[in-house]
């Protein structure tokens, strides 16, 4: 196990910079999330630190020793890809065993190591099986296994449980972190679904190459420093008004064209133009509230409904509602809702920085 | 335009074996003009095989199709006017926009003032304006999408089949691309068939769900209906993320009362006594609570709960729970602060619990209070 700090790395394709200026330390031990669109340079980072490419500038440091020039077969990285590939020829025990063998470690050995990371990772039943007769789930525990099998210094995830359904997707990140208390595993996640990094320790938010926030998964939730973070972690996303920004006397008042907010604060710079940010789940329906919207799609799921709402000016914005709300409505109606105060955002039209708050 | 509630299309005890392999096994359903449905199950239960046989790409071995009550059973797909949008798009990646959306208007003979019409029309309703000169292989994914779409409704079909077209789209687009989905079906008005494996996709889509498992149908209705009042275990355990929390339990009359028992635990069910036991509960029940129906909390009433996981899903958090060594999910608004380790109490609401049959696998009653 590994601590591993990624500092100022740059990387150049063909004139286009996919990584800029990247740096934050991994402490041993720790999950950490590498969350952000395909394209963003969560790959390209991932084989910066497994030795697999050179960056132009900056280093990777293991345990705080440079490990640039230490070769990928040398640096005890293991890597799992999406595509996830297992000898078909071989059974469960046999493809988990297969690192070891290379190593020649004695036979007695390699079956213990083997029955317990299979016992870790709950897949004793496929040890005798061969893969095509796995399903997903258990190819990517398989997968796993044969990973952790030789105590790599680092595993690195890039969006490992991408093509699996929902729900197995959703066990196979509780079984990440079960293995993280278990085996204390240093762990990089990258991944473009944010439920599914939201079970690492840290996370940090990466776009066209560039880290737009590090913080614990539900900071990041609650206090997005970035417009861009704002709107990737949360599902639905984070509704966006382009509003007009008006000093008051006591504080501001947000102007949209279809309706006018005031606060009771205002940022500490002054742009004039903002983009007002608010969860869909903080939406208030509340009758002679200011945000007038007409019901556009109603989507059921279990014991919520995601409601599409249309401005006047024809905006659109989501709201999350429980089912058990005594108001009934249909597709077609118009409803009143407010924004309470304390769930709004503010961020800079232009930098997309969230505005510091200055009572009034 | 579709005339809502005319019955469209309909299943007739339809059967596919491939050699000895039942794919789909008697399935008999009804669609009505406007609706959209969605075929929900696991790979493998047939609803793909549905579809192909509703398309005309594959030929049933036993029953009837028929499209506004003509047989279309063995009718070649061409002649069935129904569309049908496959997983990958299938467009005509080297042809621009415009070429791929006129080329089943060509291919009927249309004449050119029409065509022009028509793809005009569905080019400004698509958003595809300005994409008409574009090649299609340099579309971004929604855009491939409402391509797809409108090519298929170009050709006026009575029927509109989609065969899982967001799959191995980002989550986040995928959810945009879902409504907008919803939005053009209930715009146009157009029956719409779409075969998913993703519940949540299914329920918020669909007005109507076919649930189904190892080729049969285990389940029609509204989202809310599979949801909230699931006809067997099958459809208890696939809807809802995490799926409901399943005990094995006893039945026992002690002093005049029913009691549901599992292990020292048990809950008064009298008020539902006549339909459990018509239901011969000595052959074993089975108790389901939905996560977000437990009561969860730090005070001590309930069943005593270790916290094996939290997992954050922006709104809500996912626990795992060891209760008296069985794992159960709970979900609680993420203002509930609950860590890992601590010892929480369960309560499990009597209007929430379902009780199903261990023997049919299906529902006896849902809620016992």
């Amino acid at each position: 196990m590994a601590s591993v700090e990624v500092k100022n790395i740059s990387k150049i394709f063909k004139d286009k910079p996919v990584l800029k200026n990247v740096s934050f330390y991994v402490s041993s031990g720790e999950l950490f999330c590498l969350l952000g669109p395909p394209g963003a340079g969560k790959t390209t980072l991932f084989r910066i630190i497994s030795g697999l490419e050179k960056a132009d500038t900056g280093g990777v440091f293991f345990d705080g020793k440079p490990v640039t020039s230490v070769p990928p077969q040398q640096r005890d990285v293991a890597m799992i890809f999406e595509d996830v590939a297992l000898y078909p020829h071989l059974t469960g025990f046999d493809n988990i065993a297969y690192p070891l063998k290379l190593r020649r470690l004695p036979r007695a050995e390699i079956k213990k190591r083997v029955n317990e990371i299979a016992c870790l990772l709950r897949i004793e039943h496929l040890l005798n099986r061969r893969p095509h007769t796995f399903s997903g789930g258990e190819r990517r525990r398989v997968a796993i296994a044969r990973a952790l099998v030789r105590n790599p210094r680092v595993l690195l995830l890039d969006q490992p449980f991408t093509d699996l359904d929902a729900q197995i997707r959703h066990e196979m990140s509780a079984e990440l972190k079960r293995l993280q208390i278990n085996v204390g595993q240093t762990m990089l996640l990258a991944t473009h679904d944010f439920e599914e990094g939201m079970i690492a320790d840290r996370m940090a938010v990466i776009n066209d190459g560039e880290i737009h926030q590090i913080a614990p998964p539900k900071e990041i939730y609650n206090s997005p420093i970035t417009r861009f973070t704002a709107s990737f972690v949360g599902s639905p996303a984070m509704n966006l008004f382009s509003c007009q920004l008006v000093r008051t006397a006591t504080g501001c008042e947000l102007r949209h064209p279809a309706f006018v907010l005031s606060l009771p604060w205002h940022p500490v710079t002054f742009p004039q133009q903002v983009w007002l940010g608010i969860r869909p789940e903080k939406i208030v329906l509340e009758k002679g509230g200011k945000i007038k919207a007409r019901v556009e799609v109603i989507q059921i799921l279990g014991a919520e409904q995601i409601v599409d709402l249309v401005l006047a000016n024809g905006d659109r914005f989501k709201w999350v509602a429980p089912l058990s709300l005594s108001e009934k409505f249909r597709r077609g109606d118009e409803l009143e809702f407010d924004f309470p105060i304390s769930a709004i955002f503010l961020f800079d039209y232009e930098t997309g920085h969230n505005l510091v708050r200055k009572e009034v | 335009m579709a005339q809502a509630g005319v019955l469209l299309l309909r299943l007739q005890n339809v059967k596919k074996v491939f050699n000895s392999f039942v794919a789909v096994d008697n399935v008999t359903l009804e669609v009505a003009e406007g609706e959209f449905v969605c075929f929900l199950g696991p790979s493998g239960c047939g609803k793909t095989t549905t579809l192909r046989m509703i398309a005309g790409l594959e030929m049933p071995t036993e029953g009837e199709i028929f499209l506004r009550e003509k047989r279309i059973t063995y009718l070649p797909p061409q002649q069935r006017a129904i569309g049908f949008v496959f997983q990958n798009y299938a467009l005509f990646w080297h042809m621009t926009v415009y070429e791929n959306l006129v080329f089943g208007l060509r291919l009927r003979r249309f004449p050119a003032a029409e065509i022009n019409k028509r793809v005009h029309e569905i080019a400004e309703r698509f958003e595809l304006m300005d994409l008409l000169k574009v090649r299609a292989a340099l579309l971004d994914l929604s855009a491939m999408q409402r391509v797809a779409i409108a090519r298929t409704l170009l050709i006026d079909p009575h029927l509109l089949l989609l065969d899982e077209p967001l799959n191995n789209i980002r989550p986040g687009l995928r959810e945009m691309m879902r409504a907008d989905l919803k939005r053009m079906q209930q715009e146009l008005g157009k029956t719409m068939i779409y075969v998913t494996h993703d519940q949540e996709e299914a329920l918020t889509l669909g007005d109507r769900i076919v649930v189904m498992s190892k080729g049969k149908i285990e389940q029609v209705g509204s989202p809310q209906e599979v949801y909230d009042v699931p006809a067997t275990l099958f459809v208890a355990g696939f809807i809802g993320r995490p799926p409901m929390n399943l005990f094995d339990v006893q039945y026992e009359v002690e002093n005049g009362h029913s009691w549901l028992v599992w292990r020292q635990h048990r809950w008064c069910v009298d008020k539902v006594r006549n339909q459990i036991e018509a239901a011969q509960p000595e052959k074993g029940l089975v108790l389901g609570v939905r996560p977000e129906k437990l009561k969860i909390s730090y005070e001590a009433s309930g069943i005593p709960a270790k916290v094996l996981l939290v997992q954050p899903l922006g709104r809500k958090d996912v626990l795992t729970l060891d209760l008296e060594g069985t794992t159960v999910h709970g979900v609680i608004p993420s203002e509930l602060r609950i860590n890992v380790g601590d010892v929480v109490f369960v309560e499990f609401p009597p209007e929430g619990m379902h009780v199903f049959s261990t023997a049919t696998k299906g529902a006896i009653v849902h809620g016992i209070s």
